[in-house]
């Protein structure tokens, strides 16, 4: 590095090198020059494949870090153990997905999403130009045809791997039904709700600035859908049971009864016709039915080619809000005025006092607006409070499938709450250059990163048990008394925040040691690799938790053998508390060690991760 | 002051920096300046404590910043050439955050005056992604000054600024050093370095190749006098021997005649 440079071809200019091949423009109306490409259409599919095959390349190139692999090999055991270790006897019955309740709820979506493409819109959606598309394409000398033709090229990528998927949910036999017929119904009425998205959305752009003739364009599918939205509503009020719905098997009858009825049948007829070949048995019923779907998508696509909508200002302001929302997606940040941002605005931090509380405040702040938490914390305690007032009005299995759907909740958020509350090392390592600048201990910076988390997950976590006592307390303390339901109540308190110290720790001090193996930074992660990863880490996490948890499970069984005698149910909260002080000792001797490694860590480190 | 002793920073076998020594006074500007791969921020990274060097020692303001970091940082500030920015928190809550970290027992009206210096008063309220790049790194020297630092480091200071920014900011680096701060900055525009800086300290391969004052440095090339600092820099770090912009071919693009349809 320290001697004089060396002239290489790169750095003198001079150097002898091959001769640039010239560049040449040709005009372009010149007709040679676009049936030698193939015109536009060339060039869109051009672009089309190359995408395709570039994003292929760079998943195969991956493969080469071994990180990769193992993530690649434990999600192909996954979703082997998951998809095919089920009895194969099972597959002679329909399941939920394919049964005829499940068709008429089927047909019923893609009434109510046509409906809503309709009547309310959704320019984002239907018109999902990419900002770079928008930049090259709109620019470049294509009609608004060729454009819409581009676009349903496109979208064919994302209805092939639907096709995928849906034709594994809804196998039943493995018959030819389910190989090729199905697959072949799936694509018709996939094509045929994204064309008719697509159409109603082309029809209402087109129809802004042209005052009343617009409205008068737009007035006739309008008027058509409110009165075929009034049909079905009129029949599910007709078909509502006398007694209420109680259970969710009361759904079935009620649903056949309200798309059986004659408005509904109408109403629903285009929608019947296209999801009918999917849930054909036979290939007897299929060759019935697939006639008419295939109609209806001919007519849909040429019913889109030949609308001629200005729809390339909406398409790119629609780009623009994506591309905005992405990013905020991305970079964590919150949107402008939200209701997380303005609660949050008046958290109080006093400008004196212990640095790392600092970072405990701005962690809760980043949680709060970005994890979605507020809307929990703040919904979770309304729900409730409804579910107090109301328990004497609601019959006790309602209360109690409420508070055992909270039970599940709670358990989930605790296992997997750690990754979903991410407000701490895990987003901030990336910003290891502006962490390591500020005046503090690195045991003080993980410690407020790891209490942070811990703490948000905590306060979500008394959410959710607030809905159970809510539902189901008069009924726990007729079961188990009142001082049993109160110590019990006071031990989950006493034990819950360790808990989610512990597994918050094992989360932070993972992504401290192994920065490669964690997602880091606020943008999510998709894709096989990642999903792998998660389930690695998933299990070193449980592995870890056992370990770190046998101590404090021992100290509790020992205290509560000790005390159970003298206080009887009031042991359990003790219990609970000897387990926690056993907890805060590992965590502080975690933190402690885990401080000297973040002090350690080079950023180049976490970046090359 | 900042006095750096014998600094060495190496990544496996490559000499990022090579036994470097060099002291800001309070109240002085050195400018750290070299071509790209230099160096150069390698340096900063290990003055300003997010890494650690290989060897040698930094004192800030007479504290070792490797026994002491946490002492010693609290008398410094980084300003990075990329601000590092939390999206989730506001402009304001940025200064609220920053001051619990230092203890400034006056954040209040320095932030107040901060904010009105740097024309980010009516901006308070909004996050980062709402602000332009030159409002961000407005904000991040915000950040950085708001303790009064006593050695303020600066990567890069005028990216992304304005010229009425860039004018304010140089400004600042005048109040700053007459205040009494010890400042060092890396630039590649060598008319800052040349308007604001005392001092000059060029690096070359992780290696000082000149220190001391503009007028030193030229006394001791009296072939280069009369020449901008710019030449003298080019012939410092060998950038000037190429005879023309490196990469760039100087071969003319063929354009087809296009037919004459007349």
């Amino acid at each position: 590095m320290t001697g004089p440079l060396t002239p290489t071809p790169l750095n003198d200019p001079w150097a002898p090198r091959e001769p640039l091949v010239p560049l040449t423009v040709e005009p372009p109306d010149d007709p040679a020059w676009t049936d030698r490409r193939g015109g536009v259409t060339g060039a869109v599919v051009y672009l089309t494949l190359r995408s395709a095959v570039n994003r292929f390349t760079r998943q195969l190139q991956r493969l080469r870090s071994p990180r990769t692999i193992i993530a690649l090999v434990v999600v192909v055991l996954y979703g082997w153990t998951l998809l095919f270790s089920a009895d194969p006897g099972t597959l002679d019955r329909p399941g939920i997905l394919s049964s005829d309740t499940a068709a008429r709820l089927v047909t019923l979506g893609v009434f109510l999403s046509s409906a809503y493409y309709w009547i309310i819109g959704s320019e984002t959606r239907a018109l999902n130009f990419t900002p770079a598309e928008v930049q090259f394409l709109f620019a470049a000398p294509l009609t608004r045809q060729q454009l819409v033709r581009y676009r349903l090229l496109r979208a064919q990528a994302v209805i092939f791997v639907s096709v995928l998927i849906w034709t594994f949910f809804l196998r039943r036999t493995g018959d030819g039904v389910d190989l090729i017929l199905r697959p072949i119904a799936l694509w018709v009425l996939f094509c045929t709700t994204y064309l008719h998205r697509l159409g109603a959305t082309l029809v209402r752009v087109g129809t802004v600035g042209h005052g009343g003739a617009g409205v008068r364009r737009l007035g006739i599918p309008l008027a058509l859908f409110g009165a075929s939205a009034v049909a079905v509503l009129w029949s599910a009020f007709q078909a509502w049971p006398a007694s209420g719905i109680r259970v969710i098997g009361d759904l079935a009858p009620m649903i056949e009864r309200m798309t059986s009825a004659p408005a509904a049948a109408i109403a629903l007829l285009p929608a019947r016709l296209v999801v009918a070949p999917v849930y054909a048995t036979t290939t007897a019923e299929w060759m019935a039915a697939i006639g008419p779907a295939l109609l209806l998508v001919v007519l849909h696509f040429v019913w889109v080619v030949r609308t001629d909508s200005a729809f390339e200002e909406s398409a790119a302001t629609a780009a623009a809000a994506r591309a905005t929302r992405v990013t905020q997606l991305r970079t964590g940040a919150p949107g402008p005025g939200g209701l997380a941002r303005r609660l949050t605005a008046r958290l109080p931090l006093a400008p004196t006092g212990q640095p790392a509380v600092a970072i405990l405040w701005k962690n809760m702040l980043g949680g709060l607006r970005t994890e979605k938490l507020m809307i929990f914390i703040i919904i979770l305690p309304l729900i409730a409070v409804g579910l107090f007032l109301a328990r004497d009005a609601m019959v006790p299995r309602v209360r109690t499938t409420v508070a055992g759907m909270a039970t599940a909740w709670a358990l989930m958020a605790l296992a997997l709450g750690p990754s979903w509350v991410r407000s701490d090392l895990r987003r901030d390592l990336l910003k290891l250059d502006l962490l390591r600048s500020w005046p503090l201990a690195g045991d003080a910076v993980v410690g407020a990163s790891i209490a942070s988390s811990a703490l948000l997950l905590s306060v979500l976590q008394f959410a959710t048990w607030l809905i159970v006592i809510a539902a189901t307390g008069d009924l726990l303390i007729a079961r188990f008394g009142p001082t049993l339901f109160a110590a019990g109540a006071v031990a989950m308190v006493v034990a819950l925040p360790p808990i989610n110290l512990i597994t918050s720790t094992i989360h932070n001090g993972l992504a401290l040691l192994f920065p490669a193996w964690v997602h880091l930074g606020a943008e999510r992660p998709s894709g096989f690799e990642a999903m792998g990863q998660l389930y690695v880490m998933l299990l070193a996490t449980v592995v870890l938790l056992l370990v770190l948890l046998a101590l404090p499970a021992g100290a509790a069984m020992g205290v509560h053998w000790l005390l159970e005698a003298t206080l009887g149910a009031w042991a359990l909260p003790l219990s609970a508390a000897a387990a926690g002080l056993v907890v805060l000792f590992e965590v502080w001797m975690a933190v402690d060690w885990l401080g000297g490694v973040y002090e350690r860590t080079e950023p180049t480190a976490i970046g090359a991760a | 002051m900042i006095r750096v002793s014998g600094l060495t920073k190496l990544y496996g076998d490559l000499v990022a920096v090579s036994d470097l020594s060099f002291a800001v006074e309070p109240g002085e500007v050195l400018g750290l300046v070299g071509p790209n791969g230099a160096g150069k921020t390698t340096t900063l990274r290990c003055l300003a404590g997010i890494i650690a060097p290989s060897g040698g020692t930094v004192e800030i303001a007479g504290i070792p910043l490797g026994t002491r970091p946490v002492e010693a940082k609290q008398r410094l500030a980084f300003i990075p050439d990329e601000p590092h920015l939390f999206e989730y928190l506001t402009v304001e809550e940025h200064l609220r955050f920053v001051a619990r970290l230092y203890g400034v027992t006056d954040a209040a009206a320095r932030s107040r005056d901060l904010l009105s210096e740097l024309e980010l008063e009516e901006k308070r309220a909004a996050l980062p992604g709402e602000l332009s790049r030159g409002m961000r790194q407005k904000l991040a020297i915000a950040c950085g000054l708001l303790h009064d630092p006593q050695v303020v480091i600066l990567d890069e200071p005028l990216t992304g600024l304005d010229p009425g920014g860039i004018r304010k900011m140089k400004a600042t680096i005048r109040a700053r050093a007459a205040a009494g701060s010890s400042m060092i900055l890396s630039s590649h525009l060598l008319h800052l370095v040349e308007e604001v800086c005392d001092r000059v300290l060029v690096v070359r391969g992780g290696e000082r190749v000149v220190h001391g004052t503009i007028a030193e440095i030229m006394a001791e090339r009296p072939e280069m006098a009369g020449r901008s600092l710019e030449d003298v820099f080019l012939a410092l770090t060998g950038g000037d021997g190429s005879g023309g912009p490196v990469g760039v071919r100087p071969t003319p693009i063929n354009v087809p005649e296009i037919p004459d349809s007349r």
